[in-house]
């Protein structure tokens, strides 16, 4: 499932997926995995996103699950 | 950058190439051992066993790795990567060691029916080309180091590695000679300059071929991204060259070899053996060229589904005949260079006339319904208006005059009119395929993205 929660963040932010890639130290083809729903980020790297994005996991990473 | 994804994935590959490292040193093993009706010596084949044994013992901790633990947690996972990671050098140091003793000790260049350095150049081209595809799967690059920086840092790069790999070359050359100035072993210099030589041309040749595809393959998937789809990728046309070339040379060299065998009695014996040897590296070089021709099919479908989906059915008709008619020429090869030796033993004169005569009966039928291909691309490219879709038909006149040629001139087959003819239509039809496919990579489709507000 594509998370559009992070491509928002990151755009509110002014970041490029190549400078968001540069900050954390990763591929930008990993951001983009992440973001498509491709590639599902350790703990870790899900942290230091949340960290440069100025925002929580549960901002970013937290799907709702639908009960009814 | 120490990218988590990236050394989860290249552990996967490294899993794999290690599982074709086994395959391939047993069938070379057999294989020599089959050519030459003897267990291959040291000499003969010590970086294949080497290999075998290095990548089976590799497997076998991995499998008790696996097994022992009942959970594979992050831990494990971590311990697995290690193991790859550290194994894959050694194997291929293990393997550069195996072959400059090889090198050393050998007399004969030919081992069986191949060189001596066949396993070696097998190991890196089949390595590469595993490495590159199960890396394209798993959404990494070989250079993923090097990828993400701009044209000119990247190829700077790239040649950095080629020089690297240039000096390991040298340093090969240094030890072999130098075991022979310390007179441990008396080499046979010929064969040294040749098997080296040829190992590293084609190994930075395929390492460069393989970093200007990861090059295109990169900068259309962010083109893609933003909305503009390549019609085919420039990755088909680089590939085009190569095996155009090849082709041209390999066509080249037969068609001068059978003019000399033609007339034996004015050639020197050295001057056939040297030409028997180009022959037998040359078609050792053309199974590698199906391995390429299968990646230019791969290309081909993958690049066209992703720029005209509306065209899917008719793209996998022309691909489905594509893959029969290659598996067609390479069976003919097979049988040709390696199962036809045998035959000529079975059968006397007459049969063996009466074998050759069906087969090639066989091969002009073939041939001529090869022709279908070009017609088909031809209507498939005339539905979306492109303009060098009218090229399929002159590809399809050259071909058919091809296909022609030896009815058209029975008569004076061996003449060098039908030689010359033969050259012109060849060369005709590189330059047809050549344009049609340039024309290709410069057309863009042009579609609005998904969320044009949230693009990079």
């Amino acid at each position: 499932m594509t998370n559009l929660k992070m491509k928002s963040a990151r755009v509110a932010k002014g970041y490029s997926q190549e400078t968001l890639a540069k900050l954390i130290g990763v591929s930008r083809q990993t951001i983009i995995l992440i973001e498509q729903g491709d590639y599902n980020p350790s703990l870790n790297l899900c942290l230091l996103i949340c960290n440069k994005l100025d925002k929580t996991l549960n901002d970013l990473f937290w799907e709702e699950t639908n009960h009814e | 950058m120490n990218d988590e994804r990236i050394e989860s994935k290249l552990a996967v590959i490294k899993k794999v190439i290690f599982i074709v490292w086994v395959i391939l040193s047993l069938v070379s093993i057999l294989f020599k051992a089959f050519t030459t009706r003897q267990i291959p010596t040291f000499s003969q084949g010590l970086a294949d066993y080497v290999v075998f044994i290095a990548s089976f013992v590799v497997l076998i901790i991995y499998l008790i790795i696996n097994f022992t633990n009942e959970m594979i947690d992050e831990r494990i996972n971590k311990t697995i990567q290690k193991l790859f990671s550290v194994a894959f050098k050694i194997v291929i140091i293990l393997a550069i060691s195996a072959y400059i003793y090889q090198i050393i000790t050998l007399k004969n260049y030919i081992v069986g029916v191949f060189p001596v350095n066949s396993f070696i150049n097998s190991f890196f081209t089949i390595t590469f080309i595993v490495y590159y595809l199960y890396a394209r799967k798993q959404s990494i690059y070989f250079n993923y180091r090097l990828i993400e920086n701009d044209k000119k840092t990247y190829f700077r790069g790239i040649l950095k590695n080629a020089l690297r790999i240039i000096l390991i070359g040298v340093s090969i050359y240094l030890i072999v000679y130098l075991t022979d100035l310390l007179n441990l072993y008396e080499i046979n210099a010929l064969v040294v300059t040749i098997s080296i030589g040829i190992s590293v041309v084609l190994i930075i040749f395929e390492y460069l071929i393989l970093s200007a595809f990861e090059y295109n393959h990169f900068s259309e998937l962010l083109n893609h991204e933003q909305g503009r789809t390549i019609l085919l990728s420039k990755n088909y046309l680089v590939l085009l060259i190569y095996t155009s070339v090849f082709s041209l040379i390999y066509f080249l060299f037969n068609q001068h070899y059978f003019y000399v065998m033609v007339s034996i009695i004015h050639y020197p014996y050295a001057y056939i053996n040297k030409l028997e040897v180009i022959g037998k590296l040359l078609v050792f070089a053309e199974f590698d060229q199906f391995l390429f021709r299968i990646i230019m099919i791969a290309i081909f479908y993958h690049s066209l589904k992703k720029s005209l989906p509306h065209l899917l059915k008719p793209l996998k008709i022309i691909v489905l005949l594509q893959v029969l008619f290659m598996f067609y020429s390479f069976l003919n090869l097979v049988h040709m260079n390696l199962i036809l030796q045998f035959i000529v033993r079975i059968l006397n004169s007459s049969g063996f006339d009466k074998y050759m005569t069906i087969v090639n009966s066989i091969n002009m039928v073939v041939q001529f319904m090869s022709l279908i291909i070009p017609f088909l691309l031809y209507r498939y490219f005339s539905k979306d208006n492109y303009r060098f879709a009218k090229l399929f038909l002159f590809l399809l006149g050259t071909n058919l005059l091809y296909a022609l040629l030896p009815l058209l001139i029975h008569r004076i087959y061996y003449s060098s009119l039908f030689r010359v003819v033969s050259v012109i239509l060849t060369i005709s039809s590189i330059i047809i395929s050549l344009k049609i496919y340039y024309d290709a990579t410069k057309v863009y489709i042009e579609k609005k993205p998904e969320n044009p507000e949230l693009l990079a």
